[in-house]
């Protein structure tokens, strides 16, 4: 947690935020149905699904003027006031940023991207294999140069979504999106041995990235087997390795 | 039937069990099998249940029942690894846990807080074991006052608690996140006349936000984001000899042991409420009663074991309507009703005529499970401390994964993660700012029930606001919410101090 | 040597997934999904556990059953079903609350894209609170005659089964209760037992721990046979008040279903198995332990039930103004 003054200062932020959202939680709660008969159940007021819902606007416009009073008598005002200085001069991309980006990216990338358009084994390499290594070498450098490569290739895949060119790919070629994948992650471990040989700590990193790249590789493939044939969990997308997994199991089964 | 007839039964089934290996094997099997299922972020007990019963559809009852049994606590225990490793709780049961689990853990003493829970929990499943067999009818003519406006009360009751002891900084923050959290179970459907609330003409979210998604979203995401970005780190924990809590320890506590053993068996026998709730008003409680209220939060043994007793204990008291009502208290309560009704067993009034010392018979193995559990507990806690000598950097992501598969698998909704991301981030920037999480994890459980009980409950009455204080159940907690309440604002404050300080001056 | 890996790694898995192509094959050859539209633990989803359990041992391949609710009348697991290959492979367990689908603007594909199996399913009747003064059904609608609104009803939310034979009762005896809604038919039965509410409808099934122990007072069947329940013969409110021959019998239709365009061998393997496991004894144990009426339809019996059944659903909510969208719209006749 932040240190007390600065914190009235966002305070007065959040405040104002949760204010905007119980004027919007009441606006529409008074468009529902209030007094008329609704689904065969006679409505008076005491029975309208817009009941509650004005209890919490009311209720959460009320608590946010009591933040907001208490942040501006503590101090909150001059507090938000540093805070915006303070923004001002900060950079864009500072290795904060970029640590924070390191992070988001990749999650954001798997949730709305690739868990529906690739092979799930290879999404979650495709996951891991940038977010261990990036974090476990622990190496400024090498992790701004990783970031942005991996917001490129997770770009492309994004296309492929947003327009549905990853359909009409797959009916090109059955596993074409999974093909495209193999491709990135390989090329990711081609950046990264690459860069790891020209740092200096070159011997430290070497073993780290075995060991990241095992995590890697490996977790997942526990994953789809627990997921997949203990707990019968039909995968999102099961594309070209699943599906092997699926013949080797129906073979051996 | 004689209480000889009674004790026989209950001892030889025991004995039954005890001697058959096969079925020995299965309690263990499945006690593990529900301690992953609740250390797995995501993955719950109704899940466990559920997929056990598939499973074991094959099996003879008795055989098919002590697996069910054993993944139910096993997966009601195994929550609170997640909770005290990595701050993000296995199972909405084991959220409390995370309260004081975690800063134990962040103080080296992560073995000690396994030990702890271990233990407390297998006292509370006995315990809950115990009413189910000496106080069912009792428990039952006391939970059959529950009519929905004592369920809007309690519901009420339960977030305006988490929100007014998990709060980090004022009390309002932590109500205003209890009414975030009841404005997103708005959101779909409303239960009584399936008018559409909050959706955007989305249709996945007209059957309303689930619980899981925001559960993981909310304790997991910002716990992943602040060990990654933030290099938070959970230090080496210190050298564990002893997982067994002493006998001393275990004299000390008692007394918070059997209060919050009663809360869970108490909340666990109203129908529809669980676990979770029982653990957050176990865990209030012993705030409330604590010599050192100031304490909680920072890592204190009486927390954990309160909210471990309470929602293992829970599991007794929610089989109490279920056996004698057939009313499931809880919901993989509700699961396991459905299990017995496909092994040909219809639980309720019935039951002790059609099938005499059934009861005991579950409660044997409810024993037997609680037992089971330790001894895995016990075994499991040494070597899962061993994962805190793993980077963080290299387990967090595959944290994440499983949060994600996890969250996905109750369900099979990708929706379900879209939520989960969205919420997972505003709540990393709300928890930094000083606003607690688990109200709004509990709005969103029972908020629903909120909705629906106090629309009911009006119209049943007509409009009347009168039953609130002339129903006897009613008025006690409409007395403990004002007093909750009222002592966490600022005017109460002022008046206590002036009157202290008249007391002084008269002095 | 590091492009020579490089290369014979790709070549590898190139080769395997030009390998793992799926191909055509005999049904089954895998696990069949069974994504059922109702929470775990109620009666479709035992009901389609344990028919699919007997499936399975005919088709001699695992059946899993994955529950997929939300949405409206389990929209969001129809779509999910409706989504995968019409192979066989992917079945939707399914009740007749699934009808409404279409009009609440859940399915757009409504009733008519699939082929049902009825597993059956458990008749609906009216009951009484043990104190309270109604000893018959003629008692209870004098009763509420005398006294419009003025006795409490529950019954599962507004548009579901038994809510709509609540309405059918009143609009063939043309009385009116005070409908109070509960989330499930569970949660109305145990307002019955705090005194909340004064009459039930709910199933049979659902009722029968709380009349055995004498908690609830049954009073008619909401069918046109009576009903024989372990000795005591609950009368058909048909013969007192033939007026509601013209709206019931509304009756709970529990099983699963599979796309109507799937491959009709694959149908035809699909029906020899259900037809064998609804003579299974499990089945039949169950179908008696639960007061069900095994009823085993497949094809055109059964799609023309689930037809029936959408028909009435959805005029009967349009006409309440509780349906979203007009049913013509869906081509669905009245």
């Amino acid at each position: 947690m932040i240190h007390d003054s600065k914190l009235r200062g966002k305070d007065i932020v959040t405040s104002i935020l949760f204010f905007i959202l119980g004027v919007y939680i009441l606006i529409e709660a008074f468009q529902m149905p209030l007094k008329d008969t609704y689904a065969g159940v006679v409505s008076k007021w005491y029975v309208s699904p817009a009941l509650l819902p004005i209890i919490i606007g009311v209720s959460m416009i009320l608590i946010a003027v009591v933040i907001l009073l208490h942040a501006v008598k503590n101090g909150g005002v001059q507090a938000l006031k540093e805070s915006f200085a303070a923004l001002r001069g900060s950079k864009v991309l500072s290795d904060g940023n970029i640590r924070y980006a390191a992070v988001l990216i990749p999650l954001l990338s798997l949730v709305y991207i690739n868990l529906r358009i690739v092979d799930f084994y290879l999404a979650i390499v495709l996951y891991l294999g940038f977010t261990i290594p990036v974090f476990y070498l622990e190496s400024d450098s090498i992790r701004r140069k990783a970031v942005y490569f991996y917001f490129f290739e997770m770009l492309i895949l994004l296309v492929l979504r947003i327009t549905k060119l990853s359909v009409v790919l797959d009916r090109v070629f059955y596993y074409f999106v999974d093909s495209i994948a193999l491709i990135m992650i390989i090329l990711l471990l081609v950046l990264f041995i690459r860069e790891i040989k020209k740092s200096e700590q070159r011997e430290l990193y070497r073993q780290k990235f075995r060991q990241a790249m095992v995590m890697s590789w490996v977790t997942p493939l526990f994953i789809v087997i627990i997921f997949r044939y203990m707990l019968r969990v039909p995968l999102p997308k099961e594309g070209a390795v699943v599906n092997l997994f699926s013949m080797i199991y129906y073979l051996v089964r | 039937m004689h209480i000889a007839t009674q004790f026989s039964i209950f001892f030889s089934s025991i004995g039954s069990i005890l001697i058959n290996p096969y079925q020995l094997l299965l309690l263990f099997g499945s006690v593990l099998l529900g301690v992953v299922f609740g250390a797995l972020p995501g993955l719950t007990a109704t899940l466990g249940v559920a997929l056990l019963t598939t499973l074991t559809y094959s099996l003879p009852m008795q055989s098919a029942m002590i697996a069910l049994m054993g993944i139910y606590v096993g997966a009601v225990y195994g929550g609170s690894y997640g909770s005290i490793m990595i701050n993000i709780p296995g199972t909405a049961a084991a959220a409390a846990t995370a309260m004081e689990g975690y800063p134990m853990a962040l103080q080296g003493k992560a073995g000690k807080a396994l030990g702890l829970t271990t233990t407390s929990s297998a006292i509370g499943t006995t315990i809950g074991m115990m009413f189910l067999v000496v106080f069912t009818p009792l428990i039952m003519r006391l939970a059959l006052q529950f009519t929905s406006f004592e369920f809007f009360l309690l519901a009420f009751f339960g977030i305006m608690i988490s929100g007014s002891i998990s709060c980090p900084d004022t009390v309002q923050k932590g109500w205003i996140m209890g009414f975030l959290g009841l404005f997103l179970a708005m959101v779909g459907r409303d239960q009584l006349q399936v008018y559409p609330r909050y959706t955007f003409g989305i249709m996945s979210l007209e059957g309303g936000i689930e619980v899981v998604p925001v559960l993981i979203g909310a304790f997991g995401i910002p716990q992943i984001i602040q060990v990654l970005k933030d290099r938070q780190i959970v230090p080496e924990p210190m050298k564990v000899n002893k997982l067994l809590p002493s006998w001393g320890d275990i004299i000390k506590y008692f007394p918070n042991t059997v209060r919050s053993a009663l809360i869970g068996v108490g909340i666990g026998a109203v129908p529809g409420i669980g676990e979770d709730i029982a653990a957050w008003v176990a865990y209030g409680t012993a705030k409330k009663t604590s010599k050192h209220p100031e304490l909680f939060g920072t890592g204190t043994e009486e927390g954990i074991i309160a909210s471990e007793t309470a929602n293992n204990s829970c599991i007794g008291g929610a089989m109490i309507p279920l056996l004698s009502m057939g009313i499931p208290g809880s919901p993989p309560a509700a699961m396991l009703l459905g299990a017995l009704l496909l092994h040909g067993v219809a639980p309720g009034p019935m039951l002790e005529i059609e099938r005499p010392g059934f009861t005991l018979q579950i409660s044997a193995i409810l024993l037997l499970a609680s037992f089971a559990m330790w001894i895995v507990g016990m075994l499991l806690a040494k070597q899962v401390i061993k994962l805190l000598h793993v980077p963080p950097a290299l387990f967090m992501p595959v944290v994440a994964v499983l949060c994600l598969i996890g969250s996905y698998a109750l369900g099979l909704k990708v929706f379900n993660l879209y939520l989960l991301i969205p919420v997972g981030i505003v709540t990393y920037y709300l928890t930094n700012m000083g606003y607690p999480i688990p109200p709004l994890v509990i709005g969103v459980i029972l908020g629903g029930m909120a909705d629906a009980n106090l629309r009911r409950g009006l119209m049943v009455s007509q409009g009347s606001l009168l039953p609130f204080i002339t129903r006897p159940v009613s008025l006690i907690l409409v007395l403990v919410i004002l007093f909750t309440f009222l002592t966490n604002t600022e005017i109460y404050r002022r008046v206590v101090m002036k009157v202290r300080a008249s007391l002084k001056r008269q002095k | 040597m590091k492009k020579f890996y490089a290369l014979s790694m790709i070549l590898i898995v190139v080769a395997a997934l030009a390998f793992a192509a799926p191909t055509a094959e005999v049904f089954p050859s895998r696990d069949i999904n069974n994504i059922l539209v109702w929470g775990a633990g109620g009666g479709t989803d035992l009901a389609n556990r344990l028919v699919m359990a007997e499936m399975a041992k005919q088709l001699k391949v695992n059946i899993n059953v994955n529950n997929v609710t939300g949405g409206v009348s389990g929209s969001v697991g129809l779509y999910e079903a409706y989504g995968k290959p019409a192979d066989g492979y992917t079945l939707a367990g399914v009740s007749e609350s699934c009808v409404t689908a279409a009009v609440q603007g859940g399915f757009s594909h409504g009733m008519k894209v699939w082929d049902f199996f009825i597993i059956g399913g458990s008749p609906d009747l009216v009951s009484v609170t043990p104190n309270s003064p109604y000893r018959t059904l003629d008692e209870l609608i004098s009763a509420a005659k005398a006294n419009p609104k003025g006795i409490r009803a529950g019954a599962s939310a507004a548009g579901s089964i038994h809510h709509l034979n609540l309405l059918a009762l009143e609009k063939g005896t043309g009385v009116s209760f005070n409908f109070i809604p509960y989330d499930s038919s569970a949660g109305s039965q145990n307002a019955a037992m705090t005194g909340e509410v004064t009459v039930v409808i709910t199933s049979v099934q659902e009722q029968s721990e709380l009349l055995k122990a004498g908690k609830l007072r049954p009073l008619a069947m909401l069918t046109p046979d009576d009903f024989d329940f372990r000795g005591t013969v609950i009368p058909s409110s048909f013969k007192t008040h033939p007026g509601l021959s013209q709206y019931l019998p509304l009756e709970q239709q529990i099983g699963f279903a599979i796309r109507k365009d799937a491959p009709e061998n694959v149908k035809q393997v699909l029906w020899d198995a259900f037809k064998v496991a609804m003579q299974s004894d499990p089945v039949k144990k169950y179908g008696d332990e639960m007061y069900f009426q095994l009823k085993g339809l497949v094809g055109k019996e059964a799609n023309d039930i689930f037809d029936n059944l959408e028909s009435v659903f959805s005029w009967t909510l349009w006409d309440l103004g509780a349906a979203k969208l007009n049913p013509s719209s869906f081509g669905i006749p009245r």
